[in-house]
Order: structure tokens, then sequence, then C-alpha cells
């Protein structure tokens, strides 16, 4: 039993040696910021198959009603459809219907197009359109999509090739909506005839993207297969075979695409750039992601805004930018990234510069903490280990709490248990700081900041502001892109004061792909937009 | 037998000479890791949760940081030497407490004998048949992470391993003439056995005990290294190669080998000892 273990201390030693001499290049804290890819060659060649991995593994599922999750967003966005799609500047560009009238602030006409059919030949339906859209509504189904529905009145079909909805109140959101997965079209027969089956690796789903699914072996991969008869004549998918695989530790991750077992995924491993960034196609784009603080506990220590201030302070921006993120995030000022604003950009550059530059400031901190009796009371700041980038930024902020005088205990989550903090009020019990990352589905910063209003389920810490709430009402009800913007504004001016949230950095999305392949631009619409039909064979 | 001065240096001269050199580099390489950890405060070159993320990942020999830093600019040494407080006393919990109850639990099964013995024997069976690490994830699964849990679980999974050690050797010596001449001479057995057994166990419990502490000391090291174990920032062995993980795929492998390293020589030292101690014990065994 001794020489067994010790052998196996032998073997992962000598396994890091084995790995510490196929990367190249020495241990440096700040690699060269990447550049931003925007467009790359099409394709011209034909593949067979592409093996992709999905980091966040197995899908629980492919229902368009739970893809809210990555697992299930990144081959579903290349199978099912919504009204609209993403374009490259997450345009609306028209997918199952081809237009939509907006004849008064309530109701929406959209008309569908016609001769799409599903992956079995049956035509695509208003009544399809329709039972799609209520069936992600039934709350039984626990979809997150159920939110773009807070003011809808009514959704029937009106016609052939119609579908008009009918809202309570204005809401601007609503049609972006229309090009996310919560207005993706199942077909309706197959749903029900499937009941709560639908989307399991038994029954699959029927829609009519681009790719349908051929098989699903749980445990070990998905294979989709090109959809011929996909509606959209003009786009020629050049892969015919999309095969997902589930690796999802790092290291497994770097050696399988290294190695050619895996030709590409989204989100690699930071740790792994340098070794690939030579090997393939290791591309960055900007992301809708932000990284940040929530106070999730407004009773204890960070109670006192000089607490809140001083955690703003301890942040060391530049480390984490150039030695967690390898130069590949920017700081931020305000929660949502300007790469968000999807509309007048003018106000929104004009508010973000009035925001105090993101800076480490510890005497400030310092200073914050000998005037406030409640900052040196102790603050539990809980954060994933799933991502390594996160633990090195908390271990971070929790060693220049303690030069500052602060006492910041690290509360290390496993991934289901960094899942269940966004479900479960018990999950949250105890943390007063929570460091996560999330995304915004469409550049539009009320998606955000509509979080934090009274009484908004993802409101966790119980913020509640009057004026930030009525700026947001204010918001959702104005068409006027300027107008919005200011009002959005209004609201982002009052969070960064209360400092509800910390923003720290937003991420660059990074796609890499295998050497003989090219089509495919990183961008954060990539999980709903069907990505696969952009990639393909190099000349 | 009284010696002389001279006749005693001779004696210990050559007890030197048959102890081997792995032995000797064992017994130094533990002595410095113990007094190293115990007097980190007065020897490390730094605090060893101080951050520096600009200065991350520095190799060996840099200036300042002696074994580089690891993946948020903290000094490896410094973590290193810290780390070896957690990463040698942890074991020593697990090794001090399987030891009590393993023993209490042998010398119990062999003296009473009949339905006791059977009973005892059947549970340290099925203690044994469960696979310590296993037991310890699931007793962190129930009480969260932190050392306490693991170190009680992983002594619960070794006593029957100390447990039927104690077991046998206390049959044979109770079996022997000077059990009985006690007994004769109306002696309880309460004081039979601390009083004569027990000492006659030491050698064979420090053998076992120390074969005991590597395998704790591998145990709990994987435990931190599956984030089971100490809570951050707390430097031990286990956590720091598990937290080099990242380092070790951007080509900065020091901080993980280091630590990996320490706790190989710790194990390979113990066991040497360990080894040792068993031989001894057979050779005297066959001389008398």
């Amino acid at each position: 039993m001794s020489r067994s273990r010790l052998a196996a201390i032998t073997a992962i030693l000598a396994g890091s040696c084995t790995l510490a001499a196929c990367a190249d290049g020495g241990g440096s804290a700040a690699a060269a910021a990447p550049s931003l890819t925007t467009s790359v060659p099409a394709p011209v060649k034909d593949v067979d198959t592409v093996t992709w991995n999905l980091p966040p593994g197995e899908p629980p599922t492919l229902d368009p009603a739970q893809s809210a999750i990555e697992s299930v967003s990144t081959p579903l966005a290349n199978m099912c459809e919504g009204l609209f799609s993403f374009g490259p500047n997450y345009e609306r560009v028209p997918a199952l219907a081809t237009s939509v009238d907006h004849p008064d602030d309530l109701t929406y006409v959209i008309h569908l197009r016609e001769g799409v059919t599903f992956w079995d030949g049956k035509p695509v339906t208003p009544d399809d359109v329709v039972y799609s859209v209520k069936r992600i509504l039934d709350p039984k189904l626990g979809s997150s999509w159920i939110g773009w529905a807070e003011r809808l009145r009514s959704i029937e079909p009106t016609g052939a090739h119609e579908v008009t909805i009918k809202l309570k109140q204005p809401d601007v959101l609503v049609p972006n909506f229309f090009a996310t997965p919560a207005f993706d079209v199942v077909e309706k027969a197959f749903a029900e005839s499937a009941g709560r089956s639908f989307g399991t690796a038994g029954h699959g789903v029927m829609c009519t993207g681009p790719y349908k699914l051929a098989s699903w072996t749980q445990g070990q991969n998905i294979t989709l297969t090109r959809n011929d008869a996909w509606w959209n004549t003009q786009v020629k998918p050049k892969v015919k075979n999309l095969k997902f695989t589930f690796i999802t530790d790092p290291s497994a991750q770097t050696a399988a695409l290294d190695s050619g077992d895996v030709d590409g995924q989204f989100s690699v491993p930071r740790a792994a750039h340098v070794r690939l960034k030579d090997k393939g196609n290791l591309l960055f784009g900007q992301s809708l992601s932000p990284t940040f603080l929530s106070v999730l506990n407004q009773k204890g220590a960070l109670s006192d805004p000089a607490t809140r201030q001083a955690v703003q302070a301890l942040i060391d921006y530049k480390g984490i930018i150039k030695s967690v993120y390898q130069g590949a995030a920017q700081p931020l000022r305000a929660l949502v990234p300007p790469a968000a604003w999807g509309y007048g950009k003018d106000v929104y550059q004009q508010a973000y510069d009035a925001l105090p530059q993101p800076a480490q400031d510890l005497e400030k901190a310092k200073k914050l903490v000998a005037g406030s009796a409640k900052a040196k009371q102790k603050i539990v700041l809980a954060y994933t280990t799933a991502i390594d980038e996160e633990s090195r930024t908390a271990t971070a902020i929790a060693d220049a709490a303690s030069q500052a005088g602060m006492h910041v205990q690290l509360k290390p989550l496993t991934a289901e248990q960094y899942g269940a903090m966004f479900a479960s009020p018990q999950a949250r019990a105890g943390v007063d700081l929570f460091l996560s990352s999330g995304y915004l589905d469409f550049p539009e910063p009320l998606t955000y900041y509509q979080f934090f209003t009274t009484g908004n389920f993802y409101n966790f810490a119980g913020y509640s502001n009057k004026e930030y709430d009525t700026a947001i009402r204010t918001a959702i009800a104005t068409a006027d892109p300027s107008a919005r913007a200011r009002e959005v504004t209004k609201a982002q001016a009052i969070m960064a004061h209360d400092l509800v949230n910390i923003p720290i950095a937003t991420q660059y999305v990074n796609v890499y792909y295998k050497a003989g392949l090219t089509g495919l631009v990183p961008r954060q619409n990539y999980l709903y937009v069907p990505w696969a039909t952009t990639l393909g064979g190099k000349g | 037998m009284t010696l002389t001065i001279p006749a005693l240096r001779a004696r210990a001269a050559r007890r030197r000479r048959r102890r081997p050199l792995g032995v000797t580099l064992a017994v130094a390489f533990l002595l410095v890791a113990a007094v190293t950890g115990a007097l980190a405060p007065l020897l490390a070159p730094h605090s060893p949760n101080a951050t520096s993320l600009l200065d991350s990942l520095a190799p060996p020999g840099t200036a300042g940081h002696l074994l580089g830093t690891d993946s948020t600019g903290r000094d490896v040494l410094s973590r290193l030497m810290y780390g070896a407080r957690l990463s040698l006393l942890a074991p020593l919990g697990v090794v001090l407490l399987s030891g009590i109850l393993g023993t209490a639990a042998g010398l119990l099964a062999a003296r009473a004998g009949g339905w006791v013995d059977a009973v005892l024997s059947r549970a340290m069976d099925i203690v044994f048949s469960f696979p310590s690490l296993l037991l310890a994830m699931l007793v962190v699964a129930v009480f969260g992470p932190g050392l306490t849990a693991p170190i009680c679980a992983l002594a619960v999974s070794y006593t029957p391993f100390l447990g039927r050690v104690v077991r046998s050797v206390a049959l044979q010596e109770g079996a022997r003439p000077y059990m009985e001449s006690y007994r004769a001479m109306g002696f309880g057995e309460l004081w039979t056995t601390v009083r004569h057994l027990l000492p006659n166990m030491t050698p064979v419990l420090l053998a076992q005990s120390a074969l005991s502490f590597g395998y704790a000391m591998v145990d709990l090291a994987s435990l931190s290294y599956l984030g089971l174990g100490v809570r951050p920032p707390a430097a031990d062995w286990g956590s720091m190669i598990s937290q080099a993980q990242s380092a070790i795929l951007q080509g900065s492998p020091w901080s993980g080998l280091i630590p990996g390293l320490a706790v190989l020589l710790t194990v390979v030292s113990v066991n040497v000892l360990g080894e040792h101690i068993g031989g001894s014990i057979a050779r005297r065994g066959e001389g008398t």
C-alpha cells in the first residue's frame, strides 16, 4: 500500500514536470494583452466532423426552456431558432419571422416566414409559435426566460402566418427577446407527446435550425448533423457533423485541445492560453460579461457605506487585469460593460466617464476603516473555486483587506454550491459579499439594472431605492434611445453611489479552434445564434 | 549492569554505524520540517498570505523570493514553511486519535476474548472495508470543509490498521510466561495490561503509527487538493499543489512541485523510519 501511494505521488510530480516541459515559456504574471478579433477569413472547404467541447459539462436537457445555461445554449443555438436572430453587432435579423410591426406601444404583430418546416418535414404554424412561447411561460417548467413576459397581456395567432403580442404596459425590452430562446419555436405535437421528457436524451427536440439532433450518448457525447432542408438557403454550413464532448477539467480540456482530440471550444481556460496560442486559432472578442462583487447582506459590516467604499478601494484592478486575466479584460467603472451599450452610446460614455476610475487605494481603505466601527467586523466573501480567476481575485481581496485592517473571511464554493447561490436564500445565508460573473443576453443595460429594483427576484440583498426604481421604470417605457439611456444612466449613478454592487472587470469572450478551421468570430451571442454555420475548413 | 562513559560512547558509536544512511537522512529531514514549521513566524521571509498579483509566478531564485511566487504572488517558501504546520500536525492528529482508538479496541478484544473479541473484530472488518478517503469526503460533505472533520473520519478509518496489530500482539504477549506469573501473583487484568503489556507493545505501536502517518498525510493532502481540506487562504502543502494547477498549465510548475516534493519526502522519510523501527523489532525478536 505504501509503495502504491508513493508511486502515485511520484507520478503526480512526474506528470507536473511533463506538463511543465510541454508548456512553452516560463511563468510570467502579465502576458501581453490579446488583440480583439472582429473578422476572420470565411471557410471554403467542407469538414465532415468537428468535435467541440462544452466546458460546463453535459447539458441536463436540450429543452430551449432551460437554455439560460451555457451547456444547453451552446449546442441548442445551432438547433432551435427563434423569430429573429442576432447579427454580428446584435442587430435583430429575421429568422422564423420576416418582420414585426409595432402599431402602438402595446402591440407587436409578427409576420412569420412561409414554407419553413421542422426537421421532420412538418410545416411551422402560428400555433406552434404560440404554443412554444406559452410553454416556456408555464411556471411548472421553471424556465428563467419567463421574466420577459412580466407585462404580457396575450399572445395569439392572428393570421395564417401572423402572431400578435399584446402588452399591459409598454416594455422596450420585449423585442430583444424575439431573438432569444424565449421565442424558440418547437413542434407542438412533438413536445406535447414527449411531455416532461421533451429535450431529454431519450426524446430529444424538434426544431427548425441548421443542425438536427443525431444522437445523444449520455456521459459521452451529443452529435448534431446538418439539416440540409434548412430554410436559410443563403447560408450553407460547411461542417456536416458536430460532435459535442463534455470535458470539464481545465487540464483535461487543455490536453484535449492541444492533442487535437477536440477541435475547439468556447471559454478556453486562461491557464491554457500560452500553450494554445500558437497551436491553432485562439481568438478574443468583446463580451457583455461583468465580474463583480454583490453586497448580499445589507445589515452587517457592509451596512455602512464606508465599508463598501473601503472594499472597492481594496481591489487591485491593475493586478487583476494584468495577472489574473492576462490582459484579456478591462476594469469596470459600472456594472454594465461598455460593450453592452446597444444605443445612446454618447450618453452612456459621458455618464461612464463621470464615474471614478477604478484603482486600488489601500490608504483610502485604511482611512475609511479607521473611521468606521462596522468596517472592522467580519465580512464573509463567497466565490467559486471552479473558476480559477475568481479564486485568485478573492484571495487578493482578502489579503488587501487584512492590510487595511478589515477581516474578510473567504468562503470557497463548489460549482454546485455556486449555482445554488442564485436560487436559494438558504445557500446565501451567512454570506456578506459574493464574487460572481454574469452576462447580458443582448446589449441593453436595462436587462441587468432592472434586477436591482425593489422586489426583483435577483435583488438578493433586498436593495430598495425609490429614485432608482423610478429611473428603471421610466426607462422601460421609453422608446427613444437617448432618453432611455439618460434614465438608465441615472440609475447607474445611483447604484455606483450606493455600491450595491462593486464592478471589477469585463473579460473578453474567447474561442479556440484548430488550425485547419476558420470562419468563427468570438462574440458573446454564440449562446443564441447558430455559430457552427460560420465554421468550416480553410482553403 | 554498569557501563563506563567510554563504554557508553562506544555503544552509541556502534549504533550509529549500524543505522543506515537513509534513516539518518529521514530523521534529519523530518526534524528540519518540524522545526521549520514550528519556527515559521521567525524564519519565513514573508507573510504566507501576502499577495502581489503583479509579481505572480516569479520563478525560484527571484530576488526576495527564493522559491518563487504562486499565482497570486504569494511567497512559496513562506507558504511552504507555514504549510508544514498543518501538513504535519493534521496527520499527527489522525495517528494519535487512531492510535488511542486502535490500541483500546485491540487490547479489549484480545484481553476480553469471547463475544467482545468477535464483535470488535467484525466492527473493525467493516470499517476496514470502507475506503478511508471516501469516508473523509462524505464527512466533509456533511460537516463542511476544514480539518477537524477529515481528521476524525480518517482516524476512525485507520483504527482497524492498528487495532488488528495490537490485538494480534496482545494475544501473543498474553500467552507468555511473565503474564501468567502476574496473574498467578494475583495482579488484576487492567494493571498487568497497562503496566506491563502495553509498554512491551510500544515499538510495534510506533512502527505502525509511523506508517499510518504517511498514509494520513497523503490522504489529507488529497483532500486539500480536492478543496475539501483547509480553508483558504491558510497554507498547507496539499492546497498549495491544488492551487498550482493553473500555474503548471502556464509553464510555471514550481509552486506545485515544491510542496509536492515536500509531501513526497515527508512520506518517504516517515515510511523509512517506520520500516526501520519494524526491522529493529524483528531483529530483537530473532535475538531473544
